[in-house]
C-alpha cells in the first residue's frame, strides 16, 4: 500500500544555545522499510524522529516525504502518526476514545469509527479493556492502546520513539515479537528509535548507528555486526560488547602484538596487513565469541588455529547463561569477555588455553577510531551477496 | 485474629486544642450566636431583648428589599465567577508557553491576588469617574459609571471578578502544568487542531482545579463586600445592594440586629446548598 519514501538531505539540529544535537544527517527511507535509529542517550536519534514527525523544527537541510518538501508542514500535514516513549495517553478519555480519537477529530463518521476501533482493538487484543481508562491499565495494555491509536488511520509511515523502553523485560520481548508481526501484517514504512542493540538488531530491515549527532552507519543488521564501520558501531551493535585490545603490527611479520601476547595471522589477514601501514597505535576488536575455549574449538573443527592463535589466561569471572557460559579475563589490562562451551568449568583464578579466531578480528586506528578492514570485508560481503 | 483493645488516651485530643480554640472564638461561637440573634429582636448595642421566633425571617421573605438583594446577589456572583475564572483560564493558558518576559506576564495576571479590594475599589472609583477617569477618556463616552442603576452592578462584579482573577490564574496555571505536554505533541501528530487540543486535552485536563475554583470562586463572590462599599454603597437605589451589604447595613446602620442575623443564616443556607449540588454534579461531571 505505501509507496512513500522518506529522504533527509544535510539534515540538522541546532538549538539556541548553540547545542548541535544533529549534524548532517543524509538518509533515505524506502518504503515498507522497519528502520532504526539506535545510539547511547542524547545521540539525536529522537530528535532526528521528532523532526521528521515535525514536533522540532529542522534547523538546516531538507526533509521530503514522498515528493513534498516537508520542512515546513505542520504535524498533522504530514500524515504520518507516532508511539511515544510514554505512551502520551489521554488520561480522561477512555480506552476506546483514545484508540478513536485520531478518527473523531476528523469527523469520520461514527459507525466508521467504531469499525475500526473495533478492528483495530481485535488485532491488539484489547477488546476486554475498551471502556477502561489509560490509569486502570497494565505497561504492555497502555502500550498497545498507544499502538492502537497511531494505526487505526493506517498511516503509511509510524514512527515509534522508544516505544519498548517503559516495559519489563519479559513483556518486551513479547512486544518485540509482536512489533515484527506488525509491520508484516500492515507493510507500513516504520521508523523506529531505542537506545537498545537488541531491540534494534531484532527488529530492523535497516539500523541507523547515531552517535554525537552524527550517523556512523546505515546497514542491514548483519552486515552491521559483522562489519562495523568504526569502532564506536563495533563496540555499541553486539552483547556482550566486542573487546578492544591496543595494539602492534611490527613490519614484515604478519603478527598482531598485544602486550606481551602475540597473536599469528592466517593468509587472509595477513595479506589484508600487507596493505595497511605498520603502526603502534591500532586497536583490535574479537568479539565473544570469537575467542574460543577448546571445547568450542573441537565443536567447531577449527583445527586451522594452532599454536600461534593460542594463549592462556587466567579467568576472573564466571557468569552461566544457560546454554552457554560468560567467562572473563584480564589480558592487556583489559578485562575481557568470551563465549565459552556450558562444558567448560573453569572457574575464577584457573588458567585455561583461548584460541582467537583470526578471521573475525577487526582493526582499528586508535585515533580515528575507523575499522581498517572495512573495505576489505565490505567486499567480501558483496561477493556473498552477488553468489 | 486478636483486634486491638484501644485505651483511651488524652494525648492526640491535646493536639486538637489550639486549632478547636481558634475555631470556636472567631467560627463556632459566632455561628451559633448569629442563629441565636435571628430568633431575637435587639437592642442597638446588639443584645437581644425580646425572643420573637421566626419573625424576623417572615419580615425577610415577604420584603421586596431582600429579594431584590438576592436578585442581585445572583447576577453579580454569575458575572463575578464566569468573568473571573475565564479571565484566569486564559491568562494561564497564555503563559502556559515559554517566551520572553513570561515571568512579567505571570506576575502580571497573579498580581489581583495581591491587591486589597477596598484599594482596588478605590483606583476603579477614579479610573470610572465620569469627568476625569480614564474608561471615559478612552472610549469617548460620557457615562456615570457607578452612579447609573445600568452599569453600577456590571462595574463593582467586573471589578470583582478581576480581582478574584488572580488566585484563579495560579491554580490554573499549577493545574495545566500538571498536564503532560506529551499528549499535545500527539494531538498534533493525531491532527487535532488548537481549539481541539483545548477542548479535548485542555479542558477535561483541568476538571478537577476547575470544578475546585468554581466551589470556592461562587464562596468568594458571595461574600464580596469591600468594593461594594467603597464604589457604591449598595446604591444608586438598591441596585447594588448584595446580601453581605445588606446584612451589614441592616446591623451598623439600621442596628436590626435580628434582622441582620436572619440574613446571614440564610445566606449560609444558599451557599451551603450550593455547595453540596456542586459537590453532587462532580461525581457525574469531573472526568477523573
Amino acid at each position: 500500500m505505501t509507496e512513500t519514501e522518506i529522504v533527509l538531505k544535510n539534515v540538522c539540529k541546532v538549538y539556541d544555545n548553540g547545542f548541535e544535537a544533529v549534524r548532517d544527517v543524509n538518509l533515505q527511507i524506502r518504503p515498507k522499510e522497519f528502520i532504526i535509529f539506535v545510539g547511547p542517550s542524547g545521540c539525536g536519534k529522537s530528535t532526528t524522529l521528532r523532526m521528521i514527525a515535525g514536533l522540532e523544527e529542522i534547523s538546516s537541510g531538507e526533509l521530503w516525504i514522498g515528493d513534498v518538501l516537508a520542512n515546513f508542514l505542520e504535524p498533522k500535514e504530514r500524515e504520518l502518526s507516532m508511539v511515544f516513549q510514554n505512551y502520551a495517553l489521554y488520561p480522561n478519555m477512555s480506552v476506546y476514545k483514545n484508540i478513536a480519537f485520531s478518527l473523531e477529530i476528523r469527523g469520520v463518521k461514527k459507525a466508521e469509527v467504531d469499525k475500526r476501533v473495533k478492528e483495530t482493538a481485535k488485532l491488539l487484543g484489547l477488546e476486554e479493556v475498551l471502556d477502561r481508562r489509560p490509569k486502570d491499565l497494565s505497561g504492555g495494555q497502555r502500550q498497545r492502546v498507544a499502538i492502537g491509536n497511531a494505526i487505526i488511520r493506517n498511516p503509511e509511515i509510524l514512527l515509534m520513539d522508544e516505544p519498548l523502553s517503559n516495559l519489563d523485560a519479559k513483556l518486551r520481548g513479547q512486544m518485540r515479537v509482536e512489533l515484527a508481526k506488525l509491520h508484516e501484517t500492515l507493510g507500513n514504512t516504520i521508523i523506529y528509535v531505542t537506545h537498545d542493540q537488541t531491540e534494534a538488531m531484532t527488529l530492523g530491515t535497516r539500523i541507523v548507528v547515531m552517535n554525537e549527532g552524527v550517523i556512523q552507519q546505515v546497514d542491514t543488521p548483519e552486515r552491521l555486526y559483522d562489519n562495523p564501520v568504526n569502532q564506536f558501531v563495533a563496540g555499541f551493535i553486539g552483547s556482550p560488547a566486542m573487546n578492544f585490545i591496543d595494539c602492534t603490527i611490527q613490519r614484515n611479520a604478519a603478527v598482531l602484538q598485544m602486550g606481551i601476547e602475540r597473536i599469528g595471522c592466517n593468509a587472509k589477514i595477513a595479506g589484508w596487513l600487507e596493505d595497511i601501514e605498520k603502526r603502534s597505535d591500532l586497536v583490535v576488536g574479537i568479539r565473544p565469541e570469537a575467542f574460543l575455549d577448546e571445547y568450542r574449538k573441537e565443536k567447531m573443527q577449527r583445527d586451522d588455529l594452532g599454536d600461534d592463535q593460542k594463549m592462556i589466561v587466567t579467568i576472573t569471572h564466571r557468569e552461566l547463561l544457560g546454554n552457554e557460559v560468560l567467562l572473563y579475563f584480564d589480558f592487556c589490562g583489559k578485562n575481557c569477555c568470551m563465549k565459552a562451551s556450558v562444558d567448560n568449568y573453569a572457574k575464577a583464578g584457573n588458567m585455561i588455553p583461548v584460541w582467537v579466531d583470526v578471521n573475525k578480528i577487526h582493526l582499528f586506528d586508535k585515533e580515528t577510531g575507523k575499522n581498517l578492514f572495512y573495505e576489505k570485508n565490505f567486499s567480501i560481503g558483496k561477493e556473498k551477496a552477488n553468489r | 485474629m486478636k483486634s486491638k483493645v484501644k485505651k483511651f488516651s488524652v494525648e492526640p485530643y491535646t493536639y486538637l486544642i489550639p486549632s478547636i480554640l481558634i475555631f470556636s472564638i472567631f467560627l463556632f461561637y459566632p455561628f451559633f450566636k448569629t442563629i441565636y440573634l435571628s430568633l431575637y429582636k435587639t437592642d442597638k448595642m446588639g443584645l437581644p431583648k425580646k425572643f420573637v421566633g421566626l419573625e424576623n425571617y417572615i419580615n425577610l421573605l415577604t420584603s421586596k428589599s431582600f429579594y431584590n438583594s438576592l436578585a442581585v446577589t445572583l447576577i453579580f456572583v454569575a458575572i463575578v465567577v464566569v468573568g473571573s475564572m475565564v479571565i484566569g483560564l486564559a491568562g494561564a493558558v497564555l503563559c502556559n508557553k515559554a517566551f520572553p518576559g513570561i515571568r512579567i506576564f505571570s506576575t502580571a495576571y497573579a498580581l489581583p491576588m495581591a491587591i486589597a479590594s477596598s484599594s482596588a475599589a478605590m483606583i476603579f472609583k477614579i479610573m470610572l469617574h465620569p469627568s476625569v477617569g480614564i474608561l471615559n477618556k478612552i472610549l469617548g463616552l460620557n457615562i456615570n459609571w457607578v452612579a447609573d442603576p445600568k452599569y453600577a452592578l456590571v462595574c463593582v462584579a467586573l471589578l470583582t471578578a478581576w480581582l478574584n482573577s488572580g488566585i484563579n490564574f495560579l491554580y490554573f496555571s499549577a493545574g495545566l502544568s500538571n498536564i503532560d505536554e506529551t499528549i499535545y505533541e500527539r494531538a498534533s501528530v493525531d491532527g487535532a487542531s488548537e481549539f481541539q487540543k483545548f477542548t479535548r486535552l485542555t479542558l477535561p485536563g483541568l476538571s478537577p482545579i476547575i470544578f475546585y475554583t468554581l466551589v470556592v470562586d461562587i464562596i468568594q463572590a458571595f461574600q464580596s463586600f469591600g468594593q461594594v462599599k467603597i464604589l457604591t454603597q449598595g446604591g444608586p437605589g438598591e441596585s447594588t445592594n448584595l446580601i453581605v451589604y445588606s446584612i451589614y447595613r441592616d446591623a451598623f446602620f439600621n442596628f436590626r440586629f435580628g434582622s441582620a442575623a436572619a440574613q446571614s443564616v440564610v445566606l449560609f443556607i444558599i451557599i451551603m446548598a450550593l455547595t453540596l449540588i456542586m459537590f453532587k454534579v462532580e461525581k457525574k461531571g469531573v472526568k477523573y
